[in-house]
This record gives C-alpha cells, structure tokens and sequence, in this order.
C-alpha cells in the first residue's frame, strides 16, 4: 500500500487502541477498519467533533458488556477453582496437610526471625537526634600484654572540657550507672526495686525519651531531683499525681531523699539505655562521699554522651581528640566516639549500660531465615509435582472448557 | 433446522441483496435505510458471526484497505444453506399471513 493515508482522519488512538481490545475478531480486526470507515463517512457529513464524539461513545458502550462479561467469567472460573482445591484438599487429607503445614511453619520461621531482626535492627533509632549523638569511648593500653581494650568509663571533668574546647560538640550529658544493680524506691509503706541511671540536666534534652510531665531541662537540674518512669510512678503513687512528692532512694551505702520532677512514658524496648528512673548527677556531685570522683581526670565512672553539631563527621571530631588530651595533660589513653545506633549491635566493651547483641549473629539470622524459606519452597514444590501427574486428568478437563495457560497453574 | 430469528433474516436478505460487496459497513447502512432504525456495529456482528457458525453465511478477506487504516474487509457471501433457509422463512411468512384480514396501517393508527 504505497497511497498515503494521511488524506483520512484517523480516529482517536487510545479509543482505537480500547476496541481493539474489546473485539478480538479472529486477529483480523475487520472490526477496526468498518468503525474508522463509519468514523470518516460522519466526518464528512457532520464534522470532525461530531464523528470524534461518536467513536468514543462506541467504545464505551463496548465496555461495559466487555467488562462484565469478564468479571462474570472470571469469577465463575475462580468459584470452581475454590471448589476444586477444597476437594483435593478433603481427598487426600494428609497429603494436603504435610503439604500445608510445612509451607504455612516454614513462612512462619521466615516472619518471625525477620521481625526479630528488624527490631533488633531498629535499636536507637527513634531518637530525633539519633544521627548526631555519640558514646565517647575510652581505650587505655595495658603495659603488660600490650592488649588495648575499650571502655566506656570515662572521668567526671571530660564532658565539660570536651564541650568547651571543641566546637563540633554542641551538647554533653554525662551518666552514671548507681552502684548497685537494683536499688528500691520507697514511698512511704510501698517500696520497689528498680533499676536506673544518674543522668546530666542535658541528659533528656539530647535523647527525646518521650517525658509525660516535667521540663526536659529543668528536671534533672537540681539536687535530689528524680524523674521516674510512668509505670514506676504508678506503683508507688498509684493514681495521685506525684510531681511535687518525695520518695525515698536506697542503694547499698546511700540513700537519698529525692523530690520527683518529672514522669517518663515508659521506654520503648529497642533502647539500648533501659531505666525506671532518672536521677539528677547533680545529687552525687552534692554528696561529699563521692568526692573522690568528682572533679578529677582520675576515676572514670560516668559515661559520656555528646552530640555533634548536625553535618560534621565523626572523623573530625575525632582528629581534634590527641590535641585535646595533651591541653588537658592526659597521657596513656585515647579516645573515640561511637555513633549511637550502632551501641547496640556493633560494639564490645567494659562497663557498657546494657548487653548488647552482634552484628554477625543478625546475619547468621538472615541466611537461617532464607534457608528455611527456601526448604520450604522447595518442599512445596517437589510434593506439587509429585500430585501434578495424578492430576493431569483435571488439567485436561480444564483445558476443553476453554482455559487459558495463565489460569492452569492457579 | 431452527427457525431464523428477525435480526438474522434481516442481514441474510441485506447481505442478499448486497451481492458483491456485502460486509458489515453497506449492510448496517442497509438496514438503518430499510428499517428507519439505528442499528449498532454490536447487532450486526452478532447476527453474522452466529449465521457464519451456522453454516448459512460464509466469509473470506480482501485485501488491507488504507482509507480503513490498513484492515481488510470480511465480505461474507451466502452459502446455499443460508439461500434455503431464506426460502422457508418466506414461505413461513407467507403462509401465516395468508389468511390475515382487517389488518392495515390505517387502523393501526388509531
């Protein structure tokens, strides 16, 4: 055909392109080219609009019938579907059910341990400032066997000093463990034991552990000042409010009376810091036995946090740390940061606050799940093929009723 | 054999009458012409795929056509089955109208 064709309107494409789905034809589609001769006879006689208008409403009206026809078919298709698998099911019963319960465990396994590995993947990273804050970690070398190992313990003074000479660290918190793993919280006849931490004022300012009531700077700036956790309060006050209440704290060779300025939501379970109160470091540096570790370079006891000015590198920071220690006049150790989203699956020192898991046992996981997801699979299947040969009969009757490929294999 | 319906008796006379040139566009306008009715391409096709099935109509294909945009024509033709089957059509029609009286456009009208 070398005449061209541009002497005819041609109707719109993605109309032409819908009935050409909708009337099959025999692959022909006559169909197509008797609608573009009709198109170009209302062309003539009553203008493009009119003719274009026309050709769509077409379309539609062949729509609808193509529609439902298919939604008809197909449902009717997929009924006996339904009813064919629940027959095979009641057939062979055992069959069906290894077949089954060894597909339904297998992805079960495969769930769980991806769930598990996603909560332990998400440790600590609900913090809004959970990019810019890092552990700072000490790493001392033993003369003896040249061993280096790292800490977390670091002096009272370095906070400070770390805030005042580098400029990259915008906010300090320091904490400390209490001596004793579980200490009671007394109120009155009621007393509990908890577990809990010494925290800077800073503290809830640069971790945002969700605070019920209280300032989140002004809590734990005092003296004897406690925040505790909702669940905590709610053992000791029942349903009293107990901002303003005094309870009274024991530990193995102190005690303090401390005032509650604060009420924390109870902690998320993936936080690698994991307390029932909070009390204000201002407490021990105002009680004069534990003056042999406040205001010295000497005793490493608190653990420091600090945070970063957002966008600079942890690298930075870090290259300015030799030139700190030697203002400082501190000798024999060195120091590092460590971002705190990895605490709790990359790191492996002294007086850490929580036990942590590993990095590589989070992989071994991921194969385990894989494994058993692709066993499964493959169990599935080998038991499907095996029945397929006795199911040819069904495939066969299938086909005579008009099947298409695609439909075979549900 | 079963009786041919309204539709299809419709397009086997058009497609009859038609002679040479009978596919669906000359017989739709037929129809539109004769019955003053509008006819959809939906009740032409249908009748004439069932007729073909049938075995009254058969088809064949010209060749592709640029003003239709490059798709052929299916002209269909009557078989000698389908020249029957027009014939006892008419010859049903006639005898029922045979002995029909009173009945005329005027007093429908009323």
């Amino acid at each position: 055909m070398t005449m061209k064709s541009s002497n005819y309107i041609k109707p719109p494409r993605i109309a032409e392109w819908m009935l050409k789905s909708v009337y099959s034809d025999r692959g022909e589609y006559t169909h197509l080219g008797d609608f573009r001769e009709v198109f170009n006879e209302i062309c003539q006689g009553k203008g493009f609009l009119f003719a274009w208008l026309w050709y769509w409403f077409q379309v539609i009206r062949s729509l609808r019938g193509f529609i439902s026809n298919k939604i008809y078919w197909s449902t009717l298709m997929f009924k006996n579907y339904l009813i064919i698998s629940f027959r095979n099911i009641i057939k062979n019963k055992w069959f069906s059910l290894t077949n089954i319960i060894g597909l339904a465990v297998g992805m079960a396994c495969f769930i769980l341990i991806l769930a598990y590995v996603q909560f332990e993947m998400s440790f600590d990273r609900f913090h809004e400032k959970a990019d810019s804050i890092h552990l700072v970690i000490y790493q001392d070398s033993y003369m003896r066997s040249n061993v280096k190992e790292y800490s977390a313990g670091t002096p009272e003074l370095l906070a400070k000093a770390l805030k005042d000479s580098i400029p990259e660290i915008v906010n300090v918190a320091r904490i400390m463990k209490p001596w004793t793993k579980k200490a009671v919280l007394q109120n009155n006849e009621k007393s509990f034991y908890e577990t809990g931490l010494y925290a800077d004022r800073n503290f809830l300012s640069i971790f945002s552990f969700p605070l019920i009531k209280g300032d989140r700077i002004e809590s734990l700036a005092d003296p004897n000042s406690v925040v505790i956790s909702e669940s905590a309060a709610k053992k000791l006050f029942g349903n009293e409010d107990p901002i303003g209440k005094s309870i009274e704290y024991k530990e193995r060779h102190k005690q303090y009376n401390l005032h509650i300025t604060g009420i924390l939501k109870n902690l998320p379970a993936n936080s690698h810091l994991q307390f029932d109160y909070l009390i204000s470091v201002a407490t021990l540096i105002a009680d004069k036995s534990n003056s042999f570790m406040i205001n010295t370079w000497d005793v490493g006891n608190f653990i420091t946090y600090v945070e970063v000015k957002k966008g600079s590198k942890k690298a930075i920071v870090e290259d300015k740390f030799p030139s700190f220690l030697k203002k400082y006049e501190q000798k024999g150790y060195q120091l590092y940061l460590q971002p705190i989203k990895d605490i709790h699956l990359r790191s492996h020192f002294w007086r850490e606050t929580s036990t942590n898991n590993e990095m590589k046992y989070i992989y071994l996981f991921i194969s385990i799940a894989f494994v058993i997801l692709l066993i499964a699979c493959i169990n599935y299947m080998n038991l499907a093929t095996a029945r397929a040969a006795t199911r040819s009969k069904e495939i066969g009757i299938r086909k005579v009723a008009g099947a298409n490929r695609t439909q075979l294999f549900k | 054999m079963k009786i041919l319906s309204r539709s299809e008796e419709l397009v086997l006379l058009a497609i009859w009458k038609l002679e040479h040139d009978a596919y669906c566009v000359p017989i739709r306008n037929r129809l539109i012409k004769i019955t003053g009715k509008n006819w959809s391409f939906g009740s032409i096709y249908d009748p004439l795929e069932r007729l073909e099935k049938k075995g009254l109509l058969d088809s064949f294909l010209t060749d592709p056509i640029n003003e239709r945009g490059g798709r052929r024509k299916r002209i269909y033709r009557l078989t000698p089955m389908g020249r029957k089957a027009l014939l006892e059509i008419k010859s049903i029609h006639d005898a029922i109208w045979a002995d029909v009286r009173g009945l005329k456009p005027e007093t429908n009208k009323v």
